[in-house]
């Protein structure tokens, strides 16, 4: 081992240990040469070698031993160009790049492949950094080999493994892309096949009312009337179920939204003949979300408690608001039908209903689009309920949504 | 050919003959029906409008104050009707009005992009369907001042 070497290092150590404050004696930092030089010849996982300034070897540990499968003798004064081995003598001439470029910078870092004796090729990390005598004039290079072959070959596996992941992705993505088209021209076919045939029934029913109704008896025209009374029922629920399904399509649009001003508009649109509901709104926090989405969920919820508080005598309903750890709640209460809590489990899901057609009028998927929406803005709906003293419908919103 | 075809007010565009009859029927009922054309899909259209095929020696000049055009048909469909209609110098001011089942938003945007005057989607409901149709053909025919 060159000890010009080691003493550059004992130096440094011992600036270091100066500098952490760490010097306890000088005992200590005298015996650090010694054990440093012991530690670089035999640290088994790095090659560490010096190379004159011509390129040539002239003292290496026991890891380069390791590394490069030659032995002590064997290396000592051979160019470092060895390294490259018979096949890829074209890359000796790197060799002086590599050099001339630790001279110029003070250090050069490369990986790249290397062979051993053996002619075996790893995949090799190297640093060089040259080294410079008391007087200022070139000593030669201390060079630093590990072996990352393995590092290297994980690397690339990973890769692998990476792009056929990546590409499994786009595949799916591509699948479902056609899923989603198909769906969508089922929708499409949906709204428009099954609204055509409906309106020739409802309207050639109303024509023979229209042109033939005195002349049928009451029967005839009660028949009739159901006839009517049932393609409008089909016809919502087909509006129903492409807003539904649309629903999930659409991208959530977040702005800050006035609730008492949405809240306001669905009012106006549900109660625009005079209404025996009195309906009291208290002021709303804003929050963040997309605005048609969120009207959609208030037009429900208001409508359900105009419709089922409806055969109330006094019919109430109260809009309001209270405060959650990181959530605003929202609240529509009425004192209408109501319903069992023992069902409240069907309450969201899609065709489900607690109310016969005849008591109440409906397609099963108010509550469902609610539900939906409010989902998709990171948020619950619950409610609270008993038969005959009304309903109480909460929503959550969350208040950091961006 | 025919004069009436020359006295055109409505050109009806509509391949489902009952959706027909109800438009004909509440046209009629305020009195714009008498000169009114029913042709049952695109192919047609065109061939009226550009006085082609079973149409020729029709008075091209002759245009219909409004057409009422829908989108799903066989063949050509309504969209490219629409197109032809507004790419065409002779035929581009006529007022063209879209009437379809469904409000599929891509349908509306390609239609206004095209030139389309108004976009309809007809109402399930017969009288909801015929006070549309009535509103329209009054407006058109009747309110709409054309250019010289």
């Amino acid at each position: 081992m060159d000890c010009g070497n080691c003493k550059q290092l004992n130096r440094r150590m011992t600036k270091e240990y100066n500098q952490t404050g760490l010097s306890d004696g000088r005992n200590k930092i005298d015996e650090a040469p010694e054990d440093l030089s012991a530690l670089l010849l035999e640290f088994k996982d790095y090659a560490i070698i010096r190379i004159d300034p011509a390129g040539y070897i002239r003292s290496w540990n026991l890891g380069a031993e390791d590394i490069y499968g030659y032995t002590h003798p064997e290396i000592i004064d051979q160019h470092i160009s060895v390294f490259y081995g018979a096949k890829d003598s074209g890359k000796a001439a790197n060799v002086n790049f590599s050099l001339q470029t630790a001279l110029a910078a003070g250090r050069y870092e490369h990986e790249e492949w290397q062979y051993n004796k053996e002619e075996k090729p790893f995949f090799a990390n190297i640093i060089i950094t040259a080294l410079y005598n008391a007087d200022g004039t070139l000593k030669g290079f201390a060079k630093v080999t590990r072996d990352i072959t393995r590092e290297k070959t994980l690397e690339e596996e990973n890769k692998i493994l990476h792009e056929q992941l990546e590409e499994k992705v786009r595949q799916r993505t591509r699948e479902l892309e056609i899923v989603n088209k198909e769906l969508e021209a089922f929708s499409y076919s949906v709204s428009h096949d099954l609204r055509t045939p409906l309106r020739a029934i409802s309207g050639y029913s109303m024509m023979l009312k229209e042109d033939y109704g005195s002349k049928l008896d009451g029967e005839c025209n009660r028949i009739m009337d159901a006839i009517l009374s049932n393609t409008k029922m089909m016809g919502q629920l087909i509006d129903d179920l492409l807003t539904f399904s649309k629903m999930a399509r659409l991208e959530t649009i977040y702005k800050s939204i006035e609730m008492n001003r949405l809240v306001q508009s669905c009012q106006e649109d549900l109660t625009n003949q005079p209404s025996r509901h009195v309906i009291t709104i208290a002021a709303l926090p804003a929050c963040s979300g997309d605005a048609s989405m969120l009207r959609q969920v208030w037009f429900n919820l208001l409508d359900n408690a105009i419709k089922y508080s409806s055969k109330n005598e006094k019919p109430q309903i109260e809009i309001g608001a209270k405060d959650d750890p990181g959530f605003h709640v929202y609240y529509v209460k009425d004192n209408g039908a109501g319903f069992d809590m023992k069902y409240a489990s069907k309450l969201f899901g899609v065709f489900q209903r607690l109310h016969r057609q005849d008591e109440f009028e409906g397609t099963g998927l108010g509550l469902a689009l609610v539900k939906r929406i409010i989902s998709k803005h990171g948020g619950e709906i619950w409610a609270d309920a008993s038969p005959n003293k009304g309903a109480t419908f909460y929503f959550s919103v969350p208040k950091n949504k961006q | 050919m025919k004069n009436h075809f020359n006295e055109v007010e409505i050109l009806l565009v509509e391949d489902n003959l009952s959706d027909a009859e109800l438009i004909t029927r509440a046209l009629r009922k305020v009195n714009l029906a008498n000169h009114l054309v029913h042709v049952k899909d695109g192919e047609e259209a065109l061939d009226f409008i550009f006085a082609t095929g079973p149409f020729t020696g029709r008075e091209k000049e002759n245009i219909p104050k409004v057409i009422l055009l829908d989108i799903k048909m066989p063949k050509v469909d309504g969209i490219e009707v629409l197109r032809q209609i507004k790419a065409n110098s002779e035929t581009k001011r006529i007022p063209v009005v879209i009437m379809t089942s469904s409000k599929e938003e891509q349908d509306i945007i390609r239609s206004y992009e095209l030139g389309v005057n108004s976009f309809v989607v007809k109402p399930v409901e017969f009288n909801d369907f015929a006070k549309a149709v009535s509103e329209l053909g009054l407006y058109w025919v009747l309110i709409n001042q054309p250019p010289a």
